[in-house]
């Protein structure tokens, strides 16, 4: 009976999260008068930009969240590893840094790109985000449960700490990484404010800020764009979901 | 001696993963945080006169800074918790359910990238003529759910399984296993995920200026994204730095107080 | 160990400090030339002149056509510099073109007619002997645009109109006409292409260069070079369009005049290597054309100012006076979504951008060195928070500011003028709104209509509506926008008893018409049919553009009145377009320079409204009335109009109630003020 309840709640619960989405495909067909692809017709076929700025989209996700990836594990590992004083002030700071609202950093952020040299670049958008402290909390706290024992025997084997984190916390950690790296992957995905501010011209700015200013191209472009929009991600995500499968067994809740 | 050494070695070389980390955190979040922090206590941008806490007490005093206040926390006390506890309930039944449930998941991962823009226009569609902030709390809830979903399942996976072998021994099962095992045990990842919603609570204001079409939203719906953005346009930098540094201070309050919660409930 | 983690420290702390170490090493030197007294005067003696060239002596072969009875002499005049004119008659139909002076003798062509049709011949004429000869003929053209001579060879840019091909257009305004620039051997008499395709001018440099401006699939370029075929310097692109006229100064220097160039709006500029300036005496020559010689300092070119009364003369000026900035400097005005208003360029090149709400804050707020100006209106929401944050230059003691500021109507002057003194802005423009009205047809309505008062006048605007050929022009969304401003001067709130009577006014008046809401024409009868006979009939309408002033005025019987408010006899809003100085700029000292120019070149203008005692108000008793109107105007810095006006339309539609939109309304403005 149970049981039956909990999935029966559950299935709700999944619709209800559903409608809008579905609303979205379905709306994406409903732009013109002519035809249902109308609207996929007048941004696939006459509106050029797309293709640029869908590609920059996904340039931007892949290269930040491997980048992001690069740096964030081995802080994280060292944030669990190191032992020095003020460690812990750190990590709340970091955390602090993590939540500051994107309004406030913007300002600063466009004087310090302009600075250096690199606003209106690809590299200005691309170098703070990658920075990111997210993934290294995110991590740290994963890691908190991590068999610390395996780490113990690696280091009797080897010295090199590369070679420890490729050996001994990538593959425990797996799953952690590929929810990391999703989360960081649709947060580059989601970013409007940063293209739209500090990059110039639209063929470098992504599918995102091409979807807030639909009503500037011609046709009924915004739900087309919006489901191609989350094609990528689901991509990305029907990858992670594989893995996640197979990383966990049933705990018998039912 | 060798030993210590050795050890020495070790930390140091912990030490060195942090590098790239902190090197990039210090030039694009340290310095502006630090520039933000010092734009707050001068008197304008430009003729930069030392005024130390003036705005401060100004930005305080200010009826609508405090009721932006009130509001965004009224948003995080109201929302955070409903939402943690959905999606904890959504991935403990996705990690421990059946197979035809875990099938499911995709469509709570759909609503995380659905663009603003596109959101915006079916919320407001949906709840044309309600007056009340509920709509924005349902659109942050079902947006945001999915990613703490996902972190949460992550976590789920991290737990040592011989942990559960031992529990079933023990005869514990369903629910209470849960609660006494499982999820003190992803205790960091749901402190996470709290912190991650409240960062989200702020860009949320991106689908509530969106949904309400102005920048001056019902009073319930004021938050001090709101406030922020107005006074940058009105190029009042100073009254948004002041609200940023009190915005961290009661963060720094939440994170701390967090992970006190956590290190009690570890022990 | 140790001894790696401090390394990594070492590397961590360089980082840190090469990117941060980066800030504020902007801001580079400009050239600027000094300003210097012009001299500029007409040669005696050389009026009508068609071609000319001067020698090193600052003699000038001129070659000109004179009436002498019916029948047109080619004389070809040689004037030097202690004023003796030795004059010659030549033998030509038509007038001798591209004078050229070597050695003793002057070069020139002219078209000569045969059956087959018309060919240039390439003439010499040598004054000690008074001969005339024909040296040779052209084969590849048909027409001579320019010849300058080099070492002993001419250079000749010829063209063949037949050979113009418009479709070649590249996008940037470039068609292939058929230059070709020859080479002629004045010693052995050969003829050699130079080049034979995309050379658009040419001119030979002071130190004996040949500079050649032209075009390939990079686009415009120069480039200077020996002369000889396949010897020329590095191209330099750089877009002046289809130039017309272009004289250097030196290898890298030059004068042209451009009716294309979408840079300038003035005849001739100044022109660098990667360098852009102005020469301002040549500012009020609408183009120039033919022959242009510079020799030593002085610039010889033929007056065409059409009110000259030295048109056609040979003038000669010291072309000190030049400033020269960096082409990749022209000042950048910056706005927050487009404005329309913009300022005269002075002859600067000018670069506008509109950027949008968030990227204006940002770059204000930035102190971003790389713009120079920001044009605002009074009625951006954040453009006293310019005035208020100091982000200005004040103008105080820029020439001739402060006089045209002092020149301007009263309260052009409060607004420009903050609280400590300081200049903070530079007014260019205002819109003042007005109701234009036929005085005879309007007697009709009311005996004394410039008294009208608001409801009165709605009942007219009833009256016109009913009568089938009524013309006049009241926007029903306009109006109600000038009205809620109004209202909003005198009232803080919307909140009061005669708010309410306003708002069912506007509501049963104005917006009582079908079709006043969906058509924002329906209160609009004046059809715009581009002919001005149609507004002879108008019997009133309002009007805030200059454009149409224009037109009213020259209508029988048109007067001006305030336009019909809700509060009597108060003044009336203004929207000022103004200009502030970025003091961070890095183009600083060029910047000022034009605001200068502009504030000078401002005062002088007649039709410039801003201005009190502007001559324009004194042409008519229509400008007399607008003058009345304008002295009573006030410029308010506060928020959009948006604020409140969708919620108004809302309440127009009955959408909302009456007493929702008050709250509605009071509850943002109140906000918009205090947070």
């Amino acid at each position: 009976m149970r049981r039956l309840i909990l999935r029966f709640l559950m299935v709700f619960v999944a619709v209800l999260f559903a409608i809008p989405v579905v609303a979205t495909v379905l709306l994406s067909f409903c732009g013109g008068e002519e035809s249902a692809l109308q609207g996929y017709i007048a941004l696939l076929f006459d509106c050029f930009i797309f293709y640029p700025v869908f590609w920059n989209t996904i340039i931007y996700a892949v290269v930040i969240t491997s980048m992001q990836l690069l740096i964030a594990i081995p802080c994280a590992f060292g944030f669990m590893q190191a032992d020095f004083k003020g460690k812990h002030a750190l990590f709340v700071f970091y955390i602090i840094l993590m939540m500051m609202p994107l309004q406030v950093t913007i300002l600063p952020n466009f004087i310090g790109l302009r600075d250096m040299g690199i606003l209106y670049t690809r590299t200005g958008i691309i170098l703070p985000m990658a920075f990111s402290p997210f993934g290294a909390v995110v991590l740290y706290q994963y890691m908190s449960n991590m068999n610390g024992a395996i780490i113990e025997a690696a280091r009797l084997e080897t010295n090199s700490i590369v070679r420890i984190i490729l050996v001994a916390v990538v593959p425990q950690m797996r799953i952690c990484i590929f929810a990391t790296a999703l989360f960081v992957f649709s947060e580059c995905f989601n970013m409007v404010e940063q293209p739209m501010l500090f990059l110039k011209e639209d063929r470098l700015r992504t599918l995102a800020a091409f979807i807030a200013n639909a009503d500037k191209y011609s046709g009924n472009v915004l739900f087309p764009a919006s489901v191609i929009f989350m094609i990528p991600v689901l991509f990305a995500y029907l990858f992670f979901s594989d893995s996640l499968e197979k990383g966990l067994m049933p705990g018998g809740i039912e | 001696m060798k030993g210590r050494k050795k050890q020495m070695g070790w930390n140091a070389k912990c030490m060195l993963c942090l590098l790239p980390s902190l090197a990039g955190t210090a030039v694009f979040y340290v310095m502006p945080y630090l520039r933000v922090l010092y734009y707050s206590m001068i008197s304008d941008q430009f003729s930069r006169r030392f005024v130390g806490f003036d705005h401060y007490i100004e930005v305080l005093g200010n009826t609508y800074f405090r009721l932006a206040l009130i509001n965004s926390l009224l948003m995080i006390l109201f929302c955070v918790p409903t939402l943690i506890l959905l999606a904890l309930g959504i991935s403990l039944m996705l990690s421990f359910g059946s197979r035809g449930i875990t099938r499911m998941k995709t469509a709570f991962v759909l609503p995380m990238v659905i663009p603003t823009a596109c959101i915006a226009l079916i919320w407001r569609n949906l709840f044309s003529g309600i007056e009340s902030v509920m709509p924005l709390y349902l659109l942050f809830i079902w947006k945001n759910t999915g990613i703490c979903v996902i972190l949460l399942t992550a976590a789920f996976s991290t737990i040592d399984k011989s942990i559960f072998e031992a529990a079933w021994i023990e005869g514990a099962s369903g629910i209470k296993l849960h609660c006494s095992i499982t999820i003190p045990m992803i205790l960091p990842a749901i402190f996470f995920s709290v912190l991650l919603t409240i960062v989200n609570s702020f860009k949320v204001f991106k689908e509530a200026y969106l949904y309400y079409g102005t920048n001056y939203p019902p009073d319930y719906s004021y938050t001090l994204q709101y406030y922020m953005n107005n006074n940058f346009l009105k190029l009042d930098y100073q009254k948004l730095s002041v609200a940023a540094v009190l915005t961290s201070f009661v963060v720094l309050w939440i994170v701390v107080g967090g992970l006190r919660v956590q290190r009690r409930f570890r022990q | 160990m140790e001894r790696k983690s401090r390394i990594g420290l070492g590397i961590l702390f360089a980082f840190v400090f090469t990117v941060t170490g980066c800030a504020g090493n902007a801001g580079k030197d400009v050239v600027y030339g000094q300003a210097e007294e012009v001299i500029m005067q007409g040669v005696e003696g050389l009026e009508n002149v068609m071609s000319f060239d001067v020698d090193e002596d600052g003699c000038i072969y001129a070659g000109m056509t004179t009436q002498n009875g019916d029948v047109c002499v080619q004389t070809l005049c040689i004037a030097d510099d202690t004023g003796s004119r030795t004059c010659y008659t030549l033998d030509e139909v038509s007038t001798p073109r591209n004078i050229t002076f070597y050695e003793e003798n002057i070069y020139y062509t002219v078209p000569e007619w045969l059956e087959t049709g018309e060919r240039q011949v390439l003439k010499r004429f040598c004054p000690e002997r008074g001969m005339q000869e024909t040296i040779h003929v052209f084969e590849q053209c048909s027409d001579i645009k320019k010849m300058e001579v080099m070492g002993n060879s001419l250079y000749i840019l010829g063209t063949d109109p037949a050979d113009i091909d418009f479709s070649t257009g590249s996008g940037d305004g470039y068609y292939d006409s058929g230059e070709i620039l020859l080479r002629f051997d004045l010693q052995t008499g050969a003829e050699e292409t130079v080049m034979d395709q995309d050379v658009l001018n040419f001119s030979i440099t002071p130190a004996g260069n040949l500079m050649i401006y032209g075009h390939d699939e990079g686009g415009f370029y120069f480039s200077t070079g020996s002369g000889q075929k396949e010897n020329f310097g590095e191209k330099q692109y750089q877009n002046l369009g289809m130039i017309d006229t272009l004289c250097a100064c030196a290898d890298d220097q030059y004068i042209y005049s451009s009716l294309s160039n979408h840079r300038n709006s003035t005849g001739a500029s100044m022109g660098g290597y990667g360098k852009e300036g102005i020469i301002d005496f040549l500012e009020d020559m609408e183009f120039l054309y033919g022959d242009v010689r510079l020799r030593g300092d002085r610039l010889y070119f033929v007056d065409n100012r059409t009110d000259s009364e030295k048109k056609g003369t040979v003038l000669c000026a010291y072309i000190e006076r030049i400033l020269l900035s960096d082409l990749n400097r022209a000042i950048r005005l910056v706005s927050a979504e487009w404005l329309a208003e913009t300022p005269d360029s002075q002859g600067f090149s000018m670069e506008q951008t509109a950027l949008s709400y968030d990227s204006f804050a940002l770059t204000v707020l930035s102190q971003d060195a790389g713009y120079d100006l920001c044009i605002l209106n009074s009625r951006q929401e954040f453009a006293a928070s310019i005035r208020d944050k100091g982000a200005f230059y004040p103008l105080n003691e820029i020439d001739g500011v402060t006089e045209y500021i002092e020149s301007c109507f009263p309260f052009v002057q409060q607004a420009a003028v903050n609280e400590n003194g300081d200049i903070w802005m530079l007014p260019v423009d205002i819109k003042i709104n007005t109701l234009v009205y036929n005085e005879n047809q309007c007697k009709l309505f009311s005996e004394d209509f410039a008294e009208i008062s608001l409801e009165e006048f709605l009942y007219v605007v009833q009256k016109a509506r009913a009568q089938e050929d009524a013309a006049y022009g009241i926007g029903a969304a306009y109006y109600t926008e000038l009205l809620l401003s109004d209202y909003l001067m005198q009232y803080e709130k919307f909140d009061s008893e005669e708010f309410r009577g306003l708002a069912k006014l506007i509501k049963e008046e104005i917006f009582g018409c079908e079709n006043a809401f969906s058509d924002s024409n329906a209160m609009n009868r004046i059809k715009m049919t581009g002919n001005e006979k149609a507004y002879g009939n108008v019997m009133f309408s309002i009007v805030a553009d200059p454009s149409e002033h224009e037109v009213y005025s020259n209508v029988d019987g048109m007067r001006i009145m305030r336009v019909p408010m809700f509060t009597e006899d108060a003044e009336s809003i203004v929207t000022c377009t103004f200009l502030c100085v970025n003091p961070s700029s890095e183009n600083l000292n060029l910047t000022l320079e034009y605001i200068s120019r502009l504030a000078k070149s401002m005062l002088a203008e007649e039709e410039n409204l801003l201005l009190s005692d502007a001559g324009i108000y004194e042409e008519s008793v229509y400008y007399a009335d607008l003058k009345k109107v304008c002295s009573k105007g006030v410029v308010r810095f506060s928020y959009e109009n948006e604020l409140f006006l969708t919620d108004f339309y809302a309440y127009i539609e009955g959408r909302i109630s009456l007493e929702e939109f008050i709250a509605e309304a009071d509850r943002k403005i109140a906000a918009y003020l205090n947070e």
